[in-house]
């Protein structure tokens, strides 16, 4: 069974190594971009099943990145979760009507980050209610 | 002579008239408003009737239109004795009222009035009369003339604090200047007054008003120039000055409003020790050739009146200005803090993410095995990594609360599941601490109407705080009708070691902290009971702490139920 790729668009470099490791363990293929410019040419080249996207990039923004994907074929339909340090007031909002299928404030609960990441790729063994309330499996 | 009824509303007034008329010979009878006047004119049949117009229960002007009305009473001959005589000229000949005085008037001019409206020889002719009879009857004229005039004087003094009064309440400049310049005016008596204010530079007159006596004549509005003649003697020298028409300066003056000569002429300046603010001047003293030393001192305590209240408008003025200008300083400060902090934070955020993960993948094992001890060390860093976000959070909250951006959206909500969230949350945090988790579950409670996040952060505050404090014992949330009707109430107590009653007062105080000696490590910013202060008012509760020292302490808040939004329409 093939794994399923994330693309991780990060501009800190220690933080692509976190999530790279954890990703990993987590049983999923990882590809990075650490800028908004050179994001869409990496999703072209890698084609991932799932985009990380932070809003602050260098470059431009999280948002500026969810506006140009809806114009390419290739990449219109690509789930995007968002993890920023930004505060969800605002962001969050204009994040989902982006498109994005959540929002997630660093630090994130891993756990639930994990969980998200499960539900958009559909790889869940079971159905997992939107509510936070219920713990995620385990790797 | 004849029957005269007199009716006014202040008893002062219609003692004057009482001394007056009857000194003239007539009877008087009083009445204190319209509908006494109509009875008694309907019972007692009076020859002439004088009235005030501004009366409680029924007014002059209504009681001269049931008088008309009347056909009894329909005749009597009616005189309006009245301070508002511009608007009484108005209404009067529909109503057939046959003179108009205003207040406050000579005596004489009054019982002259009176005399023609009753179709007899004037008071002035019939004095000249009897004064040729001989001296007897002179100084036997002359003591009931003191009485009058000390009479006349009481009613001016009471037409003065009237006035000061008035003004007093007056908020609009250009009416209390209006109002202030035509009293001063029929107080005093001339055919003309006028008010001048200077612009904030002293140089030229920013505001001015004008009153006479006849408002039908024509009158030429131009205003004199600020130092025109004595104008200017009066300013730069702050004194009054009195003319009479033996000076050539008068005619020289030029300040007749319609270009008849002007006989008398009085000024006063307006001034306060500070300042001087213009000037009031008056043409043409009624009843007399030129303006009295008592005049002159009335016109003085007339414009200190004004001065005084002038400068409270215009102080009003300036401090509301200014209070709106500090509003909107304050505003844009709690903007530019909210902006500041909303920067901050996210930058804070970045690196504390990046612990936080590094740390977390140790912990979970990602990064190969630990020993039990370097577990135990990691706990401590994650803990506190968590404890810092926190406070981030909570420096945000309250600066987003006091620039008012606070987000927040109230709908029906469930206690039962968040409840039930909270128990599992904190299960373990009790079981490791040793003391016991009660939740009571709110089972056949009706919905709330709050936030859930906002509802979630503050029980979270509490259940914090309430851990935080307590080394045995146990905790406990419960849930139940609160005695004020439409609100629920929660509830959580703790067998920690309490607040003291200095500190019960200030403990929802922003960055108020208890002194602890259970968890030292454990500090936070001390904004969590302020928030949750500020969040549960903004839901519509309120909330409150009981304590015993070494006992334990209750915090309760209180939350609006659903149905009682609903009921108020403000649900859908």
């Amino acid at each position: 069974m093939t794994r399923k790729k994330i693309l991780i668009v990060e501009d800190d470099q220690d933080m692509r190594r976190a999530l790279n490791v954890r990703l990993r363990a987590n049983n999923y293929d990882t590809a990075f971009a650490s800028d908004a410019i050179v994001a869409l040419s990496v999703a072209k080249k890698e084609r991932p099943d799932l985009i990380l996207l932070d809003l602050g990039l260098p470059g431009g923004d999280g948002f500026m990145v969810m506006e140009r994907m809806k114009n390419i074929d290739s990449l219109s339909c690509l789930p995007v979760i968002v993890v920023s340090a930004r505060d969800p007031e605002g962001n969050k909002d204009r994040a989902l009507s982006a498109g994005a299928e959540a929002f997630f404030q660093k630090p994130v609960d891993n756990e639930k980050l994990i969980a998200a990441i499960r539900r958009s790729l559909g790889d869940a063994d079971q159905v997992l209610p939107l509510a936070d309330q219920v713990s995620p499996i385990k790797v | 002579m004849a029957r005269i009824l007199a009716v006014d509303d202040r008893p002062v007034n219609l003692q004057f008239l009482v001394s007056l008329l009857g000194y003239d010979g007539h009877s008087v009878l009083e009445a204190s408003d319209g509908q006494e006047a109509l009875d008694i004119t309907r019972d007692q049949h009076p020859d002439l009737i004088i009235t005030d117009i501004e009366m409680p229960v029924m007014d002059g002007y209504e009681f001269v239109t049931q008088l008309r009305n009347d056909p009894g009473i329909a005749g009597t001959p009616v005189i309006f004795y009245t301070a508002h005589a511009k608007e009484a000229k108005f209404v009067a000949p529909p109503n057939g009222v046959a003179r108009v005085l205003t207040k406050p008037a000579e005596p004489e001019m009054i019982l002259n009035t009176v005399s023609s409206a009753l179709g007899e020889l004037s008071f002035t002719d019939r004095q000249m009369q009897t004064a040729g009879a001989g001296a007897g009857v002179e100084s036997a004229a002359k003591i009931p003339d003191a009485l009058i005039a000390l009479q006349a004087v009481s009613l001016r003094l009471s037409a003065l604090i009237e006035l000061g009064l008035e003004l007093a309440s007056e908020r609009d400049p250009q009416r209390q200047l209006d109002r202030f310049c035509s009293s001063a005016r029929s107080i005093i008596g001339s055919n003309y007054a006028a008010l001048g204010i200077l612009d904030d530079e002293k140089q030229s007159i920013r505001t001015f008003v004008a009153s006479t006596h006849d408002p039908d004549k024509k009158q030429d509005h131009n205003i004199p120039p600020a130092y025109h003649g004595v104008l200017g003697t009066v300013l730069t020298e702050r004194r009054p000055v009195r003319l009479r028409n033996s000076f050539s300066d008068l005619g020289a003056l030029d300040l007749s409003p319609d270009g008849s000569p002007v006989s008398s002429l009085l000024c006063v300046p307006l001034i306060s020790p500070t300042d001087v603010y213009g000037w009031l001047y008056l043409l043409d003293k009624l009843g007399a050739e030129e303006f009295s030393a008592d005049d002159e001192r009335l016109a003085q305590t007339l414009a200190a009146q004004v001065t005084i209240a002038y400068e409270n408008v215009v102080l009003y003025e300036t401090a509301a200005r200014n209070a709106e200008e500090l509003d909107k300083t304050r505003r844009q400060e709690l903007e530019m803090k909210d902006q500041f902090v909303s920067h901050v934070s996210h930058e804070l955020r970045s690196p504390l993410a990046v612990i936080h993960q590094f740390v977390t993948l140790m912990l979970d094992g990602l990064v190969g095995g630990i020993t039990p001890e370097q577990r135990e060390n990691l706990d401590v860093v994650l803990k506190n990594t968590l404890q810092l976000r926190e406070m981030i959070s909570d420096l945000l909250d309250i600066t987003r609360a006091e620039a008012g951006k606070l987000l927040f959206e109230q709908h029906g909500v469930s206690l039962l599941p968040l409840f039930i969230e909270l128990e599992r949350n904190y299960r373990e945090r009790a079981a490791q601490k040793g003391i016991l988790f009660l939740v009571q579950e709110p089972r056949g409670l009706p919905l709330v109407y709050a936030d859930p996040q906002r509802l979630r952060q503050v029980l979270s505050n509490l259940i914090e705080n309430a851990f935080k404090f307590t080394k045995r014992g146990k905790v406990t949330i419960r849930a139940t009708w609160d005695e004020q009707p439409g609100f629920m109430r929660i509830t959580v107590s703790d067998t920690g070691c309490g607040i003291s009653k200095s500190g019960l007062r200030l403990v929802f105080n922003r960055l108020y902290q208890e002194e602890t000696t259970v968890e030292l490590s454990r500090k936070g910013l001390g904004l969590g009971l302020h928030i949750c202060e500020y969040l549960v008012s903004l839901h519509g509760g309120r909330i409150w702490a009981e304590s015993r020292k070494g006992h334990g302490s209750t915090f309760s808040f209180t939350v609006p139920l659903r149905i009682e939004e609903i009921r108020k329409g403000r649900d859908i």
